[in-house]
């Protein structure tokens, strides 16, 4: 049965209201299996008037963070679903282009969707490297508007242009809810722990090395500190020297960030080894209570600790809705929140040209500026000065149940979660 | 069992007929097909690249496993001047060649000066490009670490705006036909017929009085600075350098293309990557995997059918 739906329908004077209004029809919405390649197309049942709207997606098929860019490619297809093909009445289309997780190929594919495929805007690419790689060719040339999967670390957000926009928390977000959370964990762990010493993981690059000096600041904030930190170059598979380097640490608490990547090594490494018997596992990124984990390593991450924007238990019609439209997926997977960020971003672009009526760049621009509309994570808005999100987060762990996937448990609300600007478009 | 080797020998005439449509579509590339001129122009890039590979393979009988690290070497001492230290865009390319030629000879001077075998050079190249890769990824605050280092444009020259895809292509045109035909015309010399016999039977050449030692060591130290301009002019046109650059995926790839097109002849090296850059744009678009796939299957087939590469097959006994 096919879905057509009345997208964006009221604008606001500083802001718009994104609704998800519904007017049912038919059809029958393939099964959005992303196939592995990375050129497609969305077609609508019904075909639209005009010249077809046409977005990039640029994102890691490949490399370190393929899992990233794939499950961004799940949520794009669900997005394609939901809008049933179709903005503003047109026809749209998405030309995915491989970045292969490097910011060389990253800045070819953004010149090869601007220059040779004429598209209307980017989604993508993830990664706060490849993400500042293609920010700056935006700005400088490319000139369309871009909105990044992922990219949280300072250096991509202190770099404000008027193209660009974030519907993924920074480490500015994560950072001091985590270390608030990581303060509370006393009232939900079973054994007593000291809170104010933490060691700190995360992978070897821009993203952990930001959160981690971030983390630094704000332990030292409530009187606490960073006792140490094991920084993991990407691409180890063997995690063990590390994990008892880790075991080794004064802390009783283990903090840090984790790509999807790096959660599918630590995780269940770190389990085997027992290091959840002595130490108390929270992470800002929250991939130890995501969906992620819970669909790969359900046994694994029950006692672990995370800090989140998505909750997965979230009642609200479009949180169903995208798991419906997930289920019919052909993906092993949860629901989860990197798929959710593409099915997001896609709607936040289709809501600002469907406001504006127009898939010009400065229309849209101005359509996405201060846009704010009801998402799977709760009302989210791209704050017009700096264009970061305005997000709800949940302190969370995972406890085992009686199927096969362990429980989220919200154990503490972070409600409208947005750092100052640093920057100013 | 006997496998006949196909040979399909062409005329002079018909390889000047090549010549010139060759140079006519690529003089008319960026106004016939605009969409496609950033990939003409890594595909221009490349050749250069795979030409300056088939030096050091080709004429030389040095098998190097880190043309990737040369390359990125040229690239990376470019954009530090131009990003880090705010130098001029055009101090890049000489840096670049300076240095590379430095680490060439660094790497190179052991194994060839000592004479202790082609194995052993391969093993060092092996190491220096695998401590280069690396390199760019552990030492952040020099290289940008897996962030690369960029973004930047290239200036104008001459009141001509490089910035523009289509006025860097043409950029990038001129200096790889100035260096591809100053390289063939090296090789025209006697300094090529004494590479090309070096290679054959390097012993008779060291009988009748040649350092051939020296030789081989100017070749591969032309080679590495050539790899550099390339990685270099690559820069320019993307904006920043990143650790892929120097990946061991890009040194496989240019090997591949060079024995593809034929060791030793340049011309061939030269268009198997261009043939080959466009045929992984196309591929990419259906086939993600497609392309490496095909790479492998294509250095099985000519290593066992047509060692000599295209080239090699259609210039039989000829030259």
């Amino acid at each position: 049965m096919t879905r057509r739906r009345q997208y964006i329908k009221a604008t606001g004077i500083a802001g718009l209201a994104g609704l998800t209004g519904l007017a049912g029809c038919n059809s029958g919405g393939g099964d959005g299996g992303d196939g592995g390649s990375t050129t497609s197309s969305s077609s609508s049942s019904s075909s639209g008037g005009g010249e077809p709207v046409k977005i990039g997606a640029l994102l890691p098929l490949s490399g370190p963070f393929a899992a990233t860019g794939q499950e961004n490619q799940r949520g794009l297809k669900i997005g394609e679903q939901y809008l049933d093909g179709q903005i503003m009445g047109r026809d749209f289309e998405i030309v995915y282009k491989d970045n292969k997780s490097d910011p060389n190929a990253s800045v070819q594919g953004a010149r090869e969707l601007v220059e040779q495929e004429n598209v209307d805007a980017i989604i993508g690419p993830a990664s706060s490297g490849n993400s500042i790689a293609v920010m700056e060719y935006i700005a400088a040339s490319g000139k369309v508007p871009l909105i990044p999967t992922t990219a949280s670390s300072t250096d991509a957000r202190d770099k404000c242009n008027p193209y660009t926009f974030f519907i993924w928390p920074s480490n500015r977000h994560t950072v001091p809810v985590g270390v608030d959370f990581i303060q509370k964990l006393p009232n939900y762990v079973d054994r007593d722990i000291d809170p104010s010493k933490v060691h700190f993981v995360s992978l070897d690059y821009s993203l952990g090395q930001n959160n981690l000096e971030l983390t630094k600041q704000a332990m030292s904030d409530v009187g606490g500190e960073v006792t140490g930190s094991t920084l993991v170059p990407i691409g180890e598979s063997d995690w063990s020297s590390y994990i008892s380097e880790i075991a080794n640490s004064d802390a009783d608490v283990v903090t840090g960030i984790l790509t999807w990547g790096a959660a599918a090594k630590l995780i269940p490494q770190a389990t085997s080894y027992g290091l959840t018997e002595d130490k108390t596992m929270m992470f800002n990124s929250g991939k130890p209570v995501g969906q992620y984990a819970a669909s790969t390593m359900p046994k694994d991450c029950v006692g672990w600790y995370g800090t989140h924007f998505y909750n997965p238990a979230k009642e609200s019609d479009i949180n169903t809705e995208f798991q419906d439209l997930y289920g019919g997926l052909d993906s092993n997977l949860l629901p989860n929140s990197v798929a959710g960020g593409g099915f997001e971003i896609l709607r936040s672009v289709a809501a600002a040209m469907e406001a504006q009526n127009s898939a010009a760049v400065d229309d849209v621009l101005n359509g996405l500026s201060g846009l704010s509309w009801d998402s799977i994570f709760g009302e989210i808005s791209y704050r017009e000065s700096d264009h970061q999100s305005k997000l709800d987060f949940v302190g969370a762990t995972r406890v085992a149940s009686d199927g096969d996937v362990p429980t989220f448990k919200s154990l503490e609300e972070y409600p409208d979660v947005i750092p100052d600007a640093t920057c100013s478009v | 069992m006997n496998v006949e080797i196909p040979s399909f020998d062409i005329g002079r005439r018909a390889r000047r007929v090549l010549l010139v449509a060759a140079i006519v579509v690529a003089l008319i590339v960026p106004i016939v097909s605009p969409s496609n001129v950033s990939i003409a122009t890594e595909a221009l890039i490349v050749a250069l690249f795979a030409l300056s590979v088939d030096l050091a393979l080709g004429y030389t009988g040095l098998l190097t496993l880190a043309p990737a690290a040369f390359f990125g070497l040229g690239a990376y001492t470019l954009a530090k001047l131009v990003v880090d230290f705010e130098q001029s865009f055009w101090l890049g390319f000489p840096a670049a060649v300076v240095i590379a030629a430095l680490a060439a000879f660094v790497v190179g001077y052991v194994p060839i000066k000592r004479r202790i075998g082609n194995v052993y050079f391969a093993l060092f190249t092996l190491a220096f490009g695998t401590v280069a890769y690396d390199f760019t990824y552990v030492t952040t605050e020099i290289t940008g670490g897996s962030n690369g280092l960029g973004f930047f444009v290239p200036p104008a020259l001459f009141g001509v705006n490089l910035a523009t895809p289509m006025n860097y292509y043409y950029f990038a045109l001129v200096v790889v036909g100035v260096l591809s035909i100053g390289t063939y015309l090296l090789l025209r010399t006697d300094y090529g017929d004494i590479l090309h016999a070096t290679r054959q039977n390097e012993q008779r050449m060291r009988y009748l009085g040649y350092d051939t030692d020296r030789e081989r060591m100017i070749a591969w130290t032309f080679s590495a600075a050539l790899s550099a301009l390339s990685g270099a002019l690559y820069v320019g046109m993307v904006g920043i350098a990143s650790p892929s650059y120097l990946s061991f995926d890009r040194t496989g790839e240019v090997i591949i293309w060079v024995i593809v097109g034929g060791t030793g002849t340049l011309t061939g090296p030269f268009s198997a990557a261009i043939l080959l850059t466009f045929v992984q744009d196309a591929l990419s678009n259906v086939w993600l995997e497609g392309y490496h796939l095909l790479l492998g299957v294509l250095f099985v087939l000519f290593v066992f059918l047509l060692p000599d590469g295209i080239v090699g097959a259609l210039l039989g006994d000829d030259d």
